[in-house]
């Protein structure tokens, strides 16, 4: 009896000690400068109507452990708390004393987005990130933030000024808007179409646009050619639709007049 | 008058090893959390922005809960006393660690910047290693306290 309980109590010792060393390793390692976990500088590509925005996920493990199972989550929100985007990215095991680096890419349909909103007014995204991780193949850990993301609209505040009829059957209609998105650049055709108070079309016009991205106001004229003088009317609507390289939008139906 | 003087002469001389021992002791157990806590907190005490949470309280009551034990087990060391007490320190560590662990799920909700992180660390298989180590001294104890008392058997049949 007497030898079971001395081999008992040193096992228990034994055990103790070992449950604490490992319990201050793991913290060791898990502490921030052992284990750093940042994003480089963001990219974004754009084809077809989607923003892809690549993030770099830079990851130094100098601790005891591996740490296994990352898995990281983003969820893009817009402001009505819809869910535009979701994206996910794993990597099974960072051995110790190791570095990694993975894309993390978030992609942005604009033809999931209400587009009338957020091509003409700022707006807010909520990001959801959420990491999930493992230390030392036991201590599972999660962190998980909410954060906006601003959104600024490319066509911000578009309008249009007082159309200029000519005795020719030309015209001209100022446009002016501000591309505030830090993304997105306004490169393309802008197209109007004039349509007097009885509906009848009056003339139209297109001009070329290249307003890049976090530009300010931009403003500029329109050149139109007007089919029939006689259906002018002193008030009625500009039809106006855009087509760019990111985006096909219109027609946006504006009244004048 | 001469007796009674005798008699807590012979008390003292038999309580005071029992109270130096039991002190000594108790002031080990203190040290021997002490330096692991100081290993395992402080660090974490170096970024408040993350471990703020209140671990003090749970470690405070935790070693008090370890040294009164520690203390009294070495103070009645010899009787059944010692061994019951054993027994009763490793059922409610292990009780006061499930609860004040929360089941081995911690949740924090640190700030950094004008974020707000929601951290939540599952340590339940690292409870499971702690639980079981205190049911291996739980079983221990009980071991010591049927040795105990089948010794105590032995010696009063081979006194008659």
């Amino acid at each position: 009896m007497r030898q079971a309980l001395r081999a008992l109590g040193w096992a228990t010792k034994i055990l103790w000690i070992l449950i604490i060393v490992f319990a201050a390793t793991i913290v060791y390692s898990a502490l921030p400068m052992n284990f750093r976990m940042g994003f480089g500088e963001p990219q974004a590509a754009f084809s077809d109507g989607v923003i892809v925005m690549s993030f770099p996920l830079i990851i130094n493990n100098s601790g005891y452990y591996p740490v296994s199972d990352l898995n990281l989550t983003t969820s893009l929100m817009d402001d009505e708390g819809n869910l535009v985007s979701t994206s996910t990215t794993f990597v099974p095991l960072i051995a110790r004393s190791s570095n990694l680096e993975k894309s993390h890419n978030v992609s942005l349909s604009l033809n999931d987005l209400n587009l009338t909103r957020f091509l003409f007014e700022d707006s807010n995204f909520t990001a959801e990130l959420s990491i999930a991780m493992k230390f030392a193949r036991v201590v599972p850990l999660q962190v998980a933030t909410e954060m906006a993301i601003p959104w600024g609209a490319p066509l911000y505040n578009f309008s249009i000024g007082e159309i200029t009829y000519y005795p020719n059957g030309t015209g001209v209609v100022p446009i002016s808007f501000e591309n505030r998105s830090p993304l997105l650049n306004v490169n393309g055709t802008i197209r109007l179409e004039i349509y007097n108070n009885r509906g009848e079309p009056v003339g139209s016009g297109e001009k070329r646009v290249d307003v890049p991205s976090n530009y300010g106001r931009y403003v500029d004229e329109i050149e139109l050619i007007v089919d029939d003088p006689a259906k002018i009317t002193p008030s009625g609507q500009v039809h106006v639709s855009f087509e760019t390289s990111m985006f096909n939008f219109g027609p946006v139906v504006i009244p004048y007049g | 008058m001469v007796k009674a003087e005798d008699r807590r002469e012979r008390l003292l001389s038999k309580m005071a090893p029992r109270v130096f021992k039991a002190s000594l002791w108790g002031f080990l157990t203190f040290l021997m959390y002490y330096i692991p806590y100081q290993l395992l907190v402080l660090p974490m005490l170096m970024f408040p922005e993350f471990f703020s949470f209140e671990i003090q309280p749970i470690f405070y009551n935790f070693v008090a809960l370890a040294v009164f034990f520690a203390v009294a087990i070495n103070f009645f060391s010899g009787t059944i006393l010692q061994h019951v007490l054993g027994v009763a320190r490793a059922l409610i560590l292990m009780t006061y660690l499930i609860y004040a662990l929360n089941g081995g799920i911690l949740t924090l909700n640190p700030n950094v910047g004008t974020e707000t992180f929601t951290i939540l660390v599952d340590f339940r298989a690292f409870l499971m290693m702690i639980i079981l180590v205190s049911l291996l001294s739980l079983a221990k104890s009980i071991l010591q306290t049927i040795n105990f008392l089948a010794s105590e058997k032995e010696s009063s049949l081979s006194q008659e």
